[in-house]
């Protein structure tokens, strides 16, 4: 295994893959319409940045506010990621943004789906308080239906206590009209 | 601050003369080609990386990676300089590292238990032997406060390993392994993963293969 040698690969690699006519050692899988499925290789998507785009939104501002325990608060660490985001969006006004709001701390689903919508509704107030249009913004709870791990430690609750910011260009069934 | 014979031989000692600039003069940012102006973080400033002086594999970016670990782990690769954030779908958020001597004692998984805000820097006991004149203690905020603004500490079994990711004032050891630390990010990098990694955040440190290449050795 040879991260060094295959993330050298990456602009080096196509030109030798032309040269080679695709016999290049080491990166035989290469495929001119994606990138091959080795470790270190670009995301789909991800190969070129630019911008405003949501792949810049993704790698340099982030879509996910945590929360503690059975909490719909915001606290400092959440607020310094939603300004990013109110920064973002206020710049890139084309998007839209579904707040996916998740919950599994509470005794049932339908607490926990009451507490994914308040913390999602929680996001909302916020970048709308920072300068972020309302109509560009709706909030969804979803509960337990996407969680990142289930399980009962820690390791798994601190990563599905969240609100994702979802950039879309248009808005979805479970916007309000 | 300590130095690495690196940072006389590409900066010449310009590394070593700001740190002992009070703050305005740091925010003006000096001539030097690491560094482009200065951020304003939580109240505390530090010097904005030139990533135009950066080689583009140090770089955070999205890749694919193959893993057995589950989404939402932190994944340290000290021997290929490289630590991974799992998302879903075998890719992964990558940020390039520099490995210090304390980076590479230790491996398996672990877990962020604390995490902090311009960590005070209490340099360990080795350290301070290997490096004669460093200070007790340099507190949080301070211009040559080696960890820079942000510090994640990985536990086990609710004992602190001694393991940190943290920041620098050296970007250009990003990428090498050096004589001091632990595993450092560029201050954009280690502030980025903080705000992405939740208290009780899954890591696992990967062996360090292998002798390292090029430590550089200041004790």
């Amino acid at each position: 295994m040879n991260f060094i040698q295959l993330s050298g690969c990456r602009t080096g690699c196509l030109v030798l893959a032309l040269s080679l006519a695709g016999f290049a050692a080491g990166c035989t899988t290469i495929n001119f319409a994606n990138t091959p499925d080795v470790t270190n290789a670009p995301a789909p998507g991800f190969e070129t940045v630019l911008p405003g785009s949501e792949e810049d939104f993704i790698i340099n501002v982030g879509r996910r506010t945590y929360f503690a325990k059975g909490s719909a608060t915001l606290d400092a660490t959440a607020k310094r990621t939603l300004d990013a985001q109110a920064v973002w969006l206020s710049a890139n006004r084309g998007w839209l943004a579904k707040l996916q709001g998740h919950a599994d701390d509470l005794g049932s689903v339908e607490a926990d789906r009451g507490l994914s919508q308040r913390r999602a509704d929680a996001v909302m107030t916020y970048l709308v308080a920072k300068g972020v249009e309302p109509s560009r913004l709706w909030a969804k709870g979803y509960a337990r239906d996407r969680l990142v791990r289930d399980c009962a430690d820690i390791e798994c609750k601190a990563q599905n206590r969240r609100v994702v910011s979802n950039l879309r260009t248009e808005k979805d069934d479970s916007a309000p009209n | 601050m300590f130095l690495t014979r690196r940072s006389l031989l590409v900066s010449a000692g310009a590394a070593a003369a700001v740190t002992a600039l009070p703050l305005p003069v740091l925010a003006q940012g000096t001539a030097s080609k690491w560094f482009t102006g200065a951020i304003v973080d939580t109240g505390y400033v530090y010097r904005r990386t030139n990533f135009n002086a950066i080689e583009p594999q140090w770089k955070r970016q999205m890749v694919k990676y193959f893993s057995s670990e589950p989404a939402g782990t932190i994944v340290i690769d000290t021997r290929n300089h490289f630590l991974y954030w799992i998302w879903e779908n075998n890719t992964a958020l990558r940020y390039g590292v520099g490995v210090g001597k304390e980076g590479f004692q230790w491996f398996g998984h672990a877990r962020v238990d604390r995490k902090a805000l311009w960590p005070r820097w209490v340099p360990p006991a080795a350290m301070r032997k290997r490096v004669p004149g460093l200070p007790l203690k340099v507190e949080g905020g301070a211009a040559d406060n080696p960890l820079g603004p942000r510090a994640l500490y990985l536990y086990r079994d609710n004992r602190d390993l001694g393991y940190r990711i943290h920041g620098t004032l050296e970007p250009w050891s990003i990428g090498n392994d050096v004589s001091s630390g632990c595993i450092r990010m560029f201050p954009e990098d280690v502030i980025d993963l903080y705000q992405r990694t939740p208290k009780g955040t899954r890591a696992l440190v990967l062996e360090h293969l292998g002798a390292p290449a090029n430590v550089v050795n200041a004790g």
